[in-house]
C-alpha cells in the first residue's frame, strides 16, 4: 500500500503544527495510520513539540530542514522530503498517511504537486482579514483553505464571517473551512473533509 | 552500469547544463557541510570566503569528491559501483559526513527514479535492499555516465555544482552578495577546469579539510540547513 501524501502549508504562526496535534487525536480514534514531516525553518522545533505530545512514536515524526528556503523544500527541490516520506514509508508499510508540514512561510508558498497528492494552506484570523483579498497562491490554489483561530476574531478586530465569505468567494468554489484548534471546533469537518477527499473512507 | 549512446557534443552540454542548474532536484540545496556552522563561528568570512571555497574545491571535492564520483562512474555494473560505494564508506571518517552522504543520495535516487533516469531504479533497489549505501558523488557519477556524460563532462559538472552550491550557502546565509559570489565563482573558473581532470582509476579519496569536517560534528542547535 502506499500512503497518501499531504501538505500543510501557512504563514508562522497560523496554526498548524496546533491542527496536527487535533487532528492526530482524530486520526488515533478511527484508526487512520499516520507519520508527520516537518520542515522546520531554522530548528526542529515543530518536531520536537509533536513528539512531546506523544500522539505517534517519536520515529514517525522526521524533521527535515530547509536550507534557508521554505519554499523550495516544498516545491521547487521538494527530493528531500520526497527521501523523507520514502524512509517513513520504508519503515511503516501500513502507513496510510503522510502529513508533510511546511516550514512556515508567507502567502506565496505552494506544495508541489510531486511531493504531495493534496495539500492544504492554513491562515488565521490575526494575520489580518485582508489575508483573503491578497489573494497568495497559497489560499487560491490549496485544495482546502483553513481559516484557523477563529475564537480569538473578536478581539483582534475581525469580522469572521465576513472573512470566510470573502475566502470563499476568491477561491472560485474551492472549500474553506474554519477551526479554532485552541477550543477544537472545525477540526472533525477537516477531518471529514481529509476521509472524503484523500483517503477515501 | 550500461552505457548511454554517445551524446553529440551540443547534446552533451545541453544536458550537462540541465543537470547542473540550480532548478534540478538533487536536494543538494539542504546540505552546508559545515559551512553554517563556521559562518556562524565567524571561522570564515566576508573577506575570507574566496579563499575558503577554493580551498574546499581542492581539500574535499577534488581529493575525495572527485575521486568517489570518477569511481561511481567508471563502475561497469551495479555489482562494481556497490564495490566502489561500501569502499568510498570506509574512507568517510567522520560519521555525520557518511551519514549526510548517504542521505544526499538517497534524495537524489528518489529524484532520478521518478525522473525515470536510466540506472535510477536500479541504484535505488540496492540501496533499498541494503545491498550499498548510496554516497552521493558516487550515485551522481553512475547518474552521470547513464544520461551520456563523459567523465570528463561529469567531473566539470560536479565540481561547478559543488562550488556554487557552497557560494549559494552564503548568499542564503546573508554572508556574500549573489553578485558577488558570481565573482568568486569566475575567478576560480580556471583553477576549477585544472581540479576537475580525471584521476586515475586506482585513485584513491585522501582529502584534508578539517574545518568543515569537524563543523559537520559540532551540529548548530538552530540551524537552517542539515549540516
Amino acid at each position: 500500500m502506499t500512503a497518501a501524501r499531504i501538505g500543510i502549508g501557512g504563514p508562522v504562526g497560523s496554526g498548524k503544527t496546533a491542527l496536527i496535534e487535533r487532528l492526530l487525536a482524530e486520526f488515533a480514534s478511527i484508526g487512520i495510520e499516520v507519520a508527520v514531516i516537518t520542515n522546520d525553518l531554522v530548528t526542529d522545533e515543530d518536531a520536537e513539540r509533536l513528539r512531546r505530545g506523544g500522539q505517534l512514536p517519536p520515529e514517525r515524526i522526521l524533521a527535515v530542514q530547509a536550507g534557508a528556503c521554505p519554499h523550495t523544500v516544498i516545491r521547487e527541490d521538494p527530493t528531500l522530503n520526497m527521501a523523507a516520506a520514502d524512509r517513513l514509508e520504508a519503515r511503516f508499510p501500513q502507513l496510510q498517511l503522510i502529513m508533510i508540514e511546511s516550514g512556515g512561510d508567507n502567502l506565496a508558498s505552494t506544495f508541489s504537486l510531486d511531493l504531495v497528492d493534496w495539500w492544504m494552506f492554513v491562515i488565521d484570523v490575526a494575520g489580518g482579514d485582508d489575508i483573503p483579498r491578497k489573494r497568495g497562491p497559497g489560499v487560491l490554489q490549496s485544495d482546502l483553505l483553513v481559516v484557523n483561530k477563529s475564537d480569538i476574531a473578536p478581539h483582534v478586530g475581525v469580522d469572521f464571517d465576513a472573512m470566510m465569505a470573502e475566502a470563499r468567494a476568491v477561491r472560485n468554489g474551492r472549500p474553506a473551512l474554519a477551526t479554532s484548534c485552541r477550543q477544537g471546533s472545525g477540526i472533525a469537518e477537516v477531518v471529514e473533509h481529509l476521509r472524503r477527499e484523500v483517503l477515501f473512507s | 552500469m550500461s552505457d548511454a549512446p554517445p551524446r553529440p557534443p551540443a547534446e552533451e552540454l545541453l544536458l550537462a547544463l540541465q543537470m547542473g542548474d540550480s532548478a534540478y532536484p538533487t536536494g543538494s540545496f539542504g546540505y552546508s557541510w559545515g559551512l553554517e556552522t563556521l559562518l556562524a563561528e565567524g571561522l570564515v568570512t566576508r573577506a575570507s570566503l574566496p579563499l575558503f571555497a577554493e580551498a574546499e574545491l581542492e581539500g574535499r571535492w577534488h581529493r575525495i569528491e572527485r575521486i568517489a564520483l570518477a569511481g561511481g562512474w567508471r563502475a561497469e555494473d551495479v555489482a562494481a559501483l556497490e564495490a566502489w560505494d561500501a569502499l568510498i564508506d570506509q574512507y568517510l571518517w567522520s560519521e555525520h559526513q557518511r551519514i549526510h552522504s548517504h542521505e544526499a543520495g538517497a534524495a537524489t535516487l528518489a529524484a532520478a527514479t521518478r525522473l525515470s533516469l536510466p540506472g535510477a531504479a536500479a541504484l535505488r533497489e540496492g540501496v533499498a535492499a541494503g545491498r550499498m549505501a548510496g554516497h552521493f558523488p558516487v550515485v551522481t557519477g553512475a547518474l552521470y555516465r547513464a544520461a551520456g556524460l563523459r567523465l570528463g563532462t561529469a567531473l566539470l559538472l560536479s565540481a561547478q555544482v559543488f562550488l556554487r552550491g557552497l557560494l549559494s550557502v552564503a548568499v542564503r546565509l546573508g554572508l556574500a552578495g549573489a553578485l558577488e559570489v558570481q565573482a568568486i565563482m569566475a575567478r576560480l573558473v580556471s583553477p576549477l577546469a585544472r581540479l576537475a581532470a580525471p584521476p586515475p582509476p586506482d585513485a584513491r579519496p585522501c582529502g584534508f579539510s578539517p574545518l568543515t569536517e569537524i563543523a559537520q560534528m559540532r551540529l548548530r542547535d538552530t540551524r537552517l540547513f542539515v549540516n
